[in-house]
């Protein structure tokens, strides 16, 4: 009994081996190809089939007729599409720029080891762990028209500051919702460029100052070339981030005053989960989508154009 | 092209570590010569010095006459080469080495037309619209040298700039670096680790050794390699130039009459030495000598100072080297800190370049003898040179 037991397990175990050693690639890659399928692949391709039907939940729960392309004509007429998309342009465009700009900045100045630097580091990534929901309750409170520390910072500097509030008009609120996204992400620039930094050997920039190259030139010519991979991916990530800015301007604005600070994120929130216009919502998705994906697309056809990877 | 004065130069760390002190010497205009010690004496940090990419506490630098110590290596108008090359990855090969001239806003044929000439001389056209990435070592080495050559600097600088490449590499690119700078007559400042690259390469060598303390010198000596060879100022030089090295065995001296005998302690091996007035000076006292391996004369048993079994023999085909054992205490350099109990026992392995033909058989005995006339003398406290 004992022993047919071990035997049977022997000539077992070399098949089970031989399966598990051809399809090991497959095996491991499986878990992250079934994810994705199940939670992008599956309801982009369920969007893109409501975004040809008349369906809004709260007229019935099923969709009602197929209209072809009217919910896509519908959203590029809607009163707020064409403000959404340029808010979420200037957000993200000016978001990623400023973060990356004053990122480096930082960067440059955490490669300096003046002292106190390690304290500066680790203070430094806090922004970047609080949850964005929290992040904007927080400066709902510094933006409060009545006793909020920035609006009172701002008046003690003399600067103008609207008498309905920073996010109560419509010239500042857009500038405040940036503010916000700024303030949270340039640390995430400042030490994801700090590590690739200090990744450029010391020799190619001594090699540099020898060759009497200005401080300004090893930067541009040597430094922001060698991290340049790593440069062009996080601003690539960062734009598809701000891109989809939804939670800051939920807690902050809710897309007010009028549309000045809607995006297209808020947008989709709204007509989806206010609304229940599920039609609607996955034809605006599905513009969404192929709006970010041609602007990255364009992006990482001239980031890497002379790239060999 | 500039003559470069090191006078005084000292360095000393926050912490307290001593990298380099009271070093002085002049490299003249046009000039090859190397730094070479072991690891920690502060060679590197002297050539880094040298470019101003380290500041130094004491002593200045001068170039030509005028004092660069507190200049930016931007303004010093030296080129350096660096031991793992430091060329700029991104950039192509002509890239690499325009980029200097570029800073000089210099125009763009006059660099096209320097680039492509060193290029030539350094057998490096084809390559030109290359990434160092795709290229091999010894290219990657001739690119670092070309970036250097292009600028025609006051001064090179190279920091174990061969060290990189394999044997046969190593050797050629010696030669070629050699050549090189008797062609184009730029002062060089060289660093290295290797003697052979020192004694073969330079005009003069400066032998460097770690310091303890800012009142030592890194500095030993500094010379010709074949006078350094021939005349070490000290155990330290002694024992770092030539390979194999030198032996060291301590002896007596006693008077005997006018002239000098020597015993090897530990045995009774003993030997009439030269007559020489420093020597005299240290009669009744014991002393090291040094035997370079060359100096060992296969002779009859009855001429013989030295008989001893041969447990190994390396045979280079031109030569044999054959290490042998005696009951004589050891030398180290760094003797004056030696335990007294150490200097009085153990055994002292010696080797001796003999013709190949005279090669034993393993542990025969092989009777050997010394030209007497060149051996070296050293005192035993302070390791220097007993010369008149």
């Amino acid at each position: 009994m004992h022993a047919t037991t071990i035997r049977s397990q022997r000539a077992l175990a070399p098949v089970r081996r031989g399966f598990v050693r051809r399809n090991l690639p497959y095996l491991l890659i499986a878990p992250s190809v079934i994810m994705l399928l199940a939670l992008i692949a599956y309801p982009l391709l369920f969007a893109l089939r409501s975004s040809f039907y008349f369906w809004n939940l709260q007229v019935g729960p099923e969709p009602m007729a197929f209209v072809g392309l009217d919910n896509y004509v519908q959203a590029l007429n809607a009163f707020d599409f064409r403000a959404a998309l340029t808010n979420t342009l200037i957000l993200s465009v000016l978001g990623t720029a400023i973060e990356f700009g004053l990122g480096l900045t930082i960067a440059l100045v955490l490669l300096k080891a003046l002292p106190g630097m390690n304290v500066v580091r680790a203070l430094l990534i806090l922004p970047t762990t609080i949850a964005p929901i929290v992040v904007g309750f927080l400066f709902r409170y510094l933006y409060d028209p009545g006793g909020g520390l920035l609006t009172w910072v701002l008046q003690s500097l003399w600067l103008p500051v609207p008498a309905e509030g920073i996010l109560g008009s419509p010239t500042t609120a857009l500038a405040a919702i940036l503010f916000v996204d700024i303030w949270q992400w340039t640390p995430f620039f400042a030490i994801v460029l700090y590590a690739s930094l200090l990744s450029v050997p010391d020799e190619i920039i001594e090699a540099a100052r020898l060759d009497r190259a200005s401080a300004w030139t090893i930067l541009m010519r040597i430094k922001l070339p060698l991290i340049r991979r790593t440069a062009t991916i996080i601003v690539m990530l960062r734009f598809m981030q701000i891109f989809n800015t939804f939670d800051t301007v939920l807690v902050l604005t809710r897309g007010g005053p009028g549309t000045s600070t809607r995006t297209l994120g808020y947008s989709l929130y709204e007509q989806g989960l206010v609304n229940f216009n599920v039609g609607l919502v996955s034809a605006q998705t599905w513009i969404t989508v192929l709006i970010v994906n041609i602007i990255v697309a364009l992006y990482v056809f001239f980031a890497f154009r002379n790239e060999e990877w | 092209m500039a003559s470069m004065t090191f006078d005084g130069i000292g360095k000393t760390y926050p912490d307290g570590t001593v990298a380099v002190a009271n070093v002085s010497f002049t490299v003249a205009d046009g000039e090859f010569v190397v730094l070479v010690g072991p690891s920690g004496c502060g060679k590197s940090t002297l050539l880094r010095m040298a470019a101003g990419l380290e500041l130094l506490n004491s002593g200045r630098l001068l170039m030509d006459d005028q004092d660069v110590t507190n200049t930016e290596p931007q303004d010093r108008d030296i080129a350096m080469v660096f031991q793992n090359y430091a060329l700029y990855p991104h950039m192509t090969v002509y890239e690499n080495m325009a980029f200097g001239l570029q800073q000089r806003k210099m125009p763009k044929d006059k660099i096209e037309k320097l680039v492509r000439d060193a290029a030539e001389m350094l057998d490096l056209t084809k390559y030109l619209h290359r990434k160092p990435g795709a290229l091999s070592g010894g290219q990657r080495q001739r690119v670092a040298m070309g970036r250097a050559i292009v600028r025609h600097p006051m001064a090179f600088l190279m920091d174990e700039p061969l060290s990189n490449l394999d044997a046969k590499l190593r050797v050629q690119m010696r030669a070629e670096l050699k050549l090189l700078n008797q062609r184009l007559g730029v002062t060089t400042l060289y660093v290295t680790h290797d003697q052979v690259e020192a004694m073969t390469m330079g005009d003069r060598v400066a032998v460097l050794k770690p310091v303890g303390n800012d009142g030592e010198s890194n500095l030993q000596q500094i010379d010709t390699p074949q006078r350094l060879y021939d005349r070490p100022a000290n155990l330290f030089v002694a024992g770092f130039i030539g390979s194999p090295a030198m032996n060291f065995v301590r002896a007596e001296l006693q008077a005997d009459g006018a002239s000098l005998r020597a015993t090897i302690a530990g045995t009774g091996i003993t030997f009439p030495v030269p007559a020489s007035a420093a020597l005299s000076a240290y009669a009744g006292r014991q002393v090291i000598a040094g035997i370079r391996p060359e100096m060992f004369l296969v002779c009859s048993e009855a001429e013989a100072l030295f008989n001893e079994p041969i447990p190994v023999a390396e045979a280079l085909g031109a030569d044999t080297f054959v290490f042998f054992d005696i009951a004589s205490p050891p030398v180290t350099v760094s003797d004056a800190e030696e335990p007294e109990e150490f200097r009085r026992k153990g055994t002292n392995r010696l080797v001796a370049r003999i013709p190949p033909v005279a090669t034993p058989a393993p542990n025969q005995r092989l009777p050997l003898t010394v030209d007497l006339q060149k051996l070296h003398w050293f005192d035993p406290l302070t390791g220097a040179a007993i010369r008149d």
